[in-house]
């Protein structure tokens, strides 16, 4: 029986990453954790070096972290198939909670009580996405790479001294990365 | 259209979104509040509070948010969709190209540059959130709700230094906020 729980198979594949994506929540590390721990250790469908390498590629491309690394699961076991079945695996449980908690939100926040709580509650996650975004920036700043850093004050300055969005200077900031790439490729070949 | 739009709106975004975790949120705020105006500014606080609380990423949770609200649950698939959907197609080309999924060295490379924007842009979305929270819309001359400014100030260093579970916190101001705003109110 246990066998063939853990047998490679699309469907199990599609269960197990519904199963982590209902039970986590904030997203975040914790489930690439749990991705890791279930894939590698219990069902032993990779070894910690694929795994890892397939988180690192996940946190490079574009998108949500966890449902990438879902995904490139799925790839590595069974292509584009295993792919599509591990994404919507690990998008369909945030997908129905949220739609369920949206439908309510409206009447909920025309309830004096509950629009009093919210008022507390958007101080709190201001807060929080200043906290984060101020770690990031801690961390950015100790790699001590001058040219990253000096990126950050150019981009900084557009978007607080210029009102640039954030489209623009994401696209602009793609065309950057893509030079520098180009740039430290022909350095390092010539050096 | 208006699910075709919304489809698009996710999709630019998901090819967009670099990092994880909030980087989304500028883009967000960019392309949903302010050029489409499907969302309203303390809309977003809202989501990053029903994001911590539920299960799933906050992009992801953003795009099913943004899509119910504007049109129902054809629009939340639609903008869950379209937002997986670069990713995808970005993941499938690069095993294509490399046979097997590795982080090269350019990769990196590209990534560790537009890292340093979306700190940039993060930060600005986070100035504008306490903006919309605390300062009554504008950081100058808006009128500052001080209980407010005050679970800010209380939350933020509870998270940044003691490094506190975000969820209590969130449990606790929205207790603060139903116990506290109808006693301030009751006296003017």
């Amino acid at each position: 029986m246990s066998r063939e729980r853990n047998a490679k198979t699309l469907l199990n594949l599609f269960l197990q990453c519904l199963r982590i994506s209902a039970f986590t929540f904030g997203g975040g590390s914790a489930i690439i954790a749990l991705f890791q721990q279930q894939f590698v250790e219990k069902l032993k469908w990779t070894d910690s070096t694929e795994m890892l390498e397939m988180i690192t590629m996940a946190q490079s491309i574009p998108g949500a972290t966890s449902v990438n690394v879902a995904a490139l699961m799925g790839h590595h076991l069974f292509g584009a198939k295993g792919m599509a079945v591990a994404a919507l695996g690990a998008a369909l449980p945030p997908l129905i909670v949220i739609t369920v908690i949206t439908a309510f939100y409206d009447w909920l926040c025309a309830n004096a009580a509950v629009a009093n709580a919210l008022r507390g509650v958007r101080a709190c996650a201001a807060a929080l996405v200043a906290s984060v975004s101020l770690s990031l920036l801690i961390a950015l700043f100790k790699k001590r790479e001058w040219f990253l850093i000096a990126v950050w004050a150019c981009a900084a300055a557009a978007v607080l001294c210029f009102r640039v969005k954030a489209l623009p200077l994401m696209l602009a900031g793609l065309i950057v990365s893509f030079l520098s790439a180009l740039i430290a490729r022909r350095g390092g070949k010539e050096g | 259209m208006l699910l075709l739009e919304l489809f698009a709106s996710f999709m630019l975004i998901g090819i967009m979104t670099y990092g994880g975790g909030y980087s989304v949120l500028p883009l967000v705020e960019d392309l949903i509040v302010q050029r489409r105006g499907w969302l309203s500014s303390t809309e977003v606080a809202d989501i990053v509070s029903i994001s911590e609380m539920s299960p799933g990423p906050f992009s992801l949770n953003c795009a099913s948010f943004v899509g119910m609200k504007a049109a129902g649950i054809p629009g939340a698939i639609l903008a869950t969709a379209g937002f997986l959907l670069p990713p995808m197609a970005v993941a499938l080309i690069l095993a294509l190209l490399y046979r097997r999924f590795r982080a090269t060295p350019i990769v990196g490379r590209i990534f560790a540059v537009l890292n340093a924007c979306v700190i940039a842009v993060l930060l600005s979305s986070a100035v504008g959130l306490v903006a919309s929270s605390v300062f009554g819309g504008a950081l100058f001359g808006g009128k500052i709700d001080f209980l407010a400014l005050a679970i800010f100030l209380a939350s933020f260093l509870l998270l940044f230094k003691q490094k506190l579970n975000p969820v209590v916190l969130l449990f606790a101001s929205a207790l603060i906020g139903a116990a506290c705003y109808p006693m301030l109110q009751g006296t003017p």
